[in-house]
């Protein structure tokens, strides 16, 4: 009880107190003076106006003004103005509120401004993410996506925020995965494949938010429409050598079963047969051969030995091996290599392999009496070209991207009547980038179509 | 029901809307893989998938009117409902369209396609699947500009509509031979073509949503 009372009269200052007991002394004083006379009206009024006027006074400076600047004060640091401090205050109850408030004010601007970086650097590791990053609360409300997922998904990750999470990503298995997430508060992974509106894979690794009040999921994605296309690739590649090395082994395997039957008794049938299964076996080997230095090229094995190259040399010996296939066929062949054009740096063998393989395919896919036509000449930026165009049956856009690829041909029936196993193009691919060249096609369908082989000149 | 349950309803609906817009979105895109590759197991996915998208579409149906009924909504919130059936409706003939691809692809199993109109297909597809994906995205945001230049893509897919039409008729009067999968090619961009339509229409009922217009866009 005791101590009760020590705290209040401690709590309350000497100024108040003063100010009371000279209040008292004053009315006291007034009283005294007019004692045993008649109260004079007049004179009440007299004291008590000047006193009234000082106290008003007194009130206006000390209480009202601070007052009225602390309240300013607060009314804007409540609209973010933290930067505010109340600067006149006197040594009394509300100087230490004043004070009290600036301190508020300070801790408040400091605490901002570590939440604000915080919050940067969250940021910053968000958007620096290769991952898309999804986060939704415990409602199913997106909390927040990252500009991979903003970018992948076309969206906008204002528009998104609290917008439940069907309105973000459209997908039953994603929805479905993360409620299972947030029910076990269990880890998850799960491949979905997502319309852009063109189809997306992803990867996409769930993880339950724990530690905060009302809990949530955060997703990550993960894009793995590339490896799965290689996968996919791959898959069909051997399925495809399978395939091409099947087809001769079949014919070799029922001649030869024909021939033990007895075939091999009559000269002329069994000569015939082994002529067959010689084709068969040149072919294979041919595929054979070639996916070899495919992947010997590839795999870097085998690096190009550099010497001068004389293109005019090699585009002769190029058209003295087609002149007879493209006589045949009364297929033109026409060299607009200009006769100082650049002597450049490479392998003399596989530079002669892409021009065989491009002119190859010049004539193969040509209408007969077309026209194949060689030019080249410098490109610019210390490089040449080479172009071989052809008015042949062209190629469609949509396969434009693929015919690089190894195994990859238009139109698998035709390729085939010629033997083609669409190794032709990947080869010369990869030895124009062990050269640090490319090559570049245009085609319209029906019209014809145009390489044109880019090589730097001097290979460093 | 008070105020907040009524707008949960409408929430739920449009989460409703949205999956079945899913479903719609892979249906399109399935059925016209499966017609360019010739892949009849993929169409018989499509068309056994559908099944799912119109248990849905009653589902949700009956919920937007029962909402209507027993709630009577008057003006904004009548709009909402409202547009919720349309956009749902216009979801559903998408799906069915994807199966008739899907059909037509079942129809020429065994017939390899290689008609030259046949390469404006997948653009086409792209074109469609693109204004459906943003139809969506403009209702789940209210987004009318979004809506209004999903609306002007459908042009372009009349534009390849038509040009692929002329193309296969000329295709088919130089051989016969090829009349069947002309026959089939017409009816995929044709129902290629309708799915864009029907895409315009949810555009326009964003729109209506939004703004109150209501305006015809294609
Ligand atoms: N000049 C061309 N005109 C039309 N189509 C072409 C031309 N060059 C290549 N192609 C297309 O690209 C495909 C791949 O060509 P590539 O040279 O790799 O294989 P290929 O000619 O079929 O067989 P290979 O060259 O291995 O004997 C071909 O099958 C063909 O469809
Ligand atoms: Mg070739």
């Amino acid at each position: 009880m005791f101590k009760r009372f020590r705290e209040f009269a401690g709590s309350i200052s000497w100024r108040p107190l003063a100010g009371y007991f000279l209040m008292l002394f004053v009315f006291y004083a007034a009283v005294e003076f007019f004692a045993g006379d008649r109260v004079n009206a007049w004179a009440v009024v007299l004291v008590a106006l000047p006193f009234a006027i000082a106290l008003a006074w007194i009130l206006l400076k000390r209480i009202l003004e601070p007052l009225a600047e602390i309240s300013e004060a607060a009314r804007e640091m409540a609209l973010g103005y933290l930067d505010r401090e109340i600067r006149i205050y006197h040594d009394d109850e509300l100087g230490v509120l004043a004070r009290n408030i600036n301190l508020l004010g300070r801790k408040l601007r400091q605490t901002i401004y570590e939440i604000t970086e915080e919050k940067d650097r969250m940021g910053a590791v968000l958007n620096s993410m290769a991952d898309g990053v999804i986060a939704v609360d415990g409602d199913g409300r997106v909390l927040l996506v990252n500009p991979v997922v903003e970018k992948a998904l076309n969206i906008s990750g204002e528009q998104c925020r609290g917008k439940d999470i069907v309105g973000v990503i459209r997908h039953l298995d994603f929805e479905n995965s993360f409620q299972t997430a947030l029910k076990n508060q269990e880890d998850l992974t799960r491949e979905i494949q997502v319309l852009t509106p063109d189809p997306r894979y992803y990867r996409v690794h769930f993880t339950p938010l724990k530690g905060t009040g009302r809990g949530g999921v955060v997703a990550l994605l993960r894009d793995i429409t590339e490896r799965r296309q290689l996968d996919q690739m791959r898959a069909e590649f051997i399925a495809n050598v399978s395939h091409e090395l099947r087809t001769p082994l079949t014919s070799i395997r029922g001649f030869l079963e024909t021939l033990l039957d007895g075939a091999v008794e009559d000269r002329e049938t069994a000569l015939r047969f082994l002529k067959i299964i010689d084709a068969e076996t040149g072919r294979m080997t041919g595929l054979i051969g070639d996916l070899f230095s495919l992947s010997n090229i590839e795999s870097g094995r085998v690096a190009p030995v550099m010497e001068e190259i004389k293109m005019a040399g090699i585009i002769d010996k190029v058209f003295a091996i087609f002149s007879h296939a493209a006589g045949e066929r009364d297929i033109k062949l026409i060299s607009g290599i200009p006769p100082d054009f650049p002597v450049l740096t490479g392998d003399t063998g596989m530079i002669t392999r892409v021009l065989i393989n491009l002119v190859d395919n010049a004539i193969k896919y040509s209408h007969d009496g077309g026209e194949v036509t060689l030019s080249g000449g410098p490109a610019g930026g210390g490089e040449i070209f080479v172009r071989v165009s052809d008015r042949g049956i062209g190629i469609p856009e949509e396969s434009l991207s693929r015919i690089f690829e190894r195994l990859y041909r238009v139109d698998k029936a035709r390729s085939r009547e010629y033997g083609g196993s669409g190794l032709g193009l990947a080869i010369v691919k990869h030895i124009l980038e062990a050269h640090h060249g490319r090559i570049e096609v245009s085609s319209r369908p029906g019209l014809g179509s145009t390489f044109t082989v880019y090589l730097p000149v001097k290979q460093i | 029901m008070g105020r907040y349950l009524f707008d949960k309803s409408l929430r739920e609906i449009q989460n409703d809307i949205l999956r079945m817009g899913g479903l719609v979105e892979k249906a399109i895109y399935d059925s016209v893989d499966a017609f360019m590759n010739q892949d009849v197991t993929a169409a018989a996915g499509v068309i056994m998938g559908d099944e799912r998208i119109d248990e849905l579409f009653t589902e949700i149906e009956d919920k937007c009117i029962k909402l209507i009924a027993t709630q009577q909504p008057i003006a904004r919130d009548l709009r909402v409902a409202v547009t919720g059936i349309k956009i749902l409706t216009s979801l559903e003939r998408m799906a069915d369209h994807s199966v008739d691809i899907a059909r037509s692809t079942m129809c020429l199993a065994g017939h390899p396609m290689a008609l030259r109109p046949l390469q404006e297909i997948p653009r086409m597809a792209r074109l469609a699947r693109q204004m459906v994906k943003d139809g969506l995205d403009a209702y789940v945001h209210r987004d009318v500009n979004k809506a209004r230049e999903m609306c002007a893509m459908d042009d372009q897919v009349d534009f390849i509509f038509s040009h692929v039409f002329r193309d296969t008729i000329s295709c088919m009067a130089e051989d016969p031979g090829v009349v069947t999968q002309g026959a089939y090619l017409l009816y995929v961009s044709r129902y290629l073509e309708r799915i864009a339509d029907h895409a315009t229409n949810i555009g326009e009922a964003v729109i209506y949503l939004a703004t109150g217009e209501r305006r015809e866009l294609n």
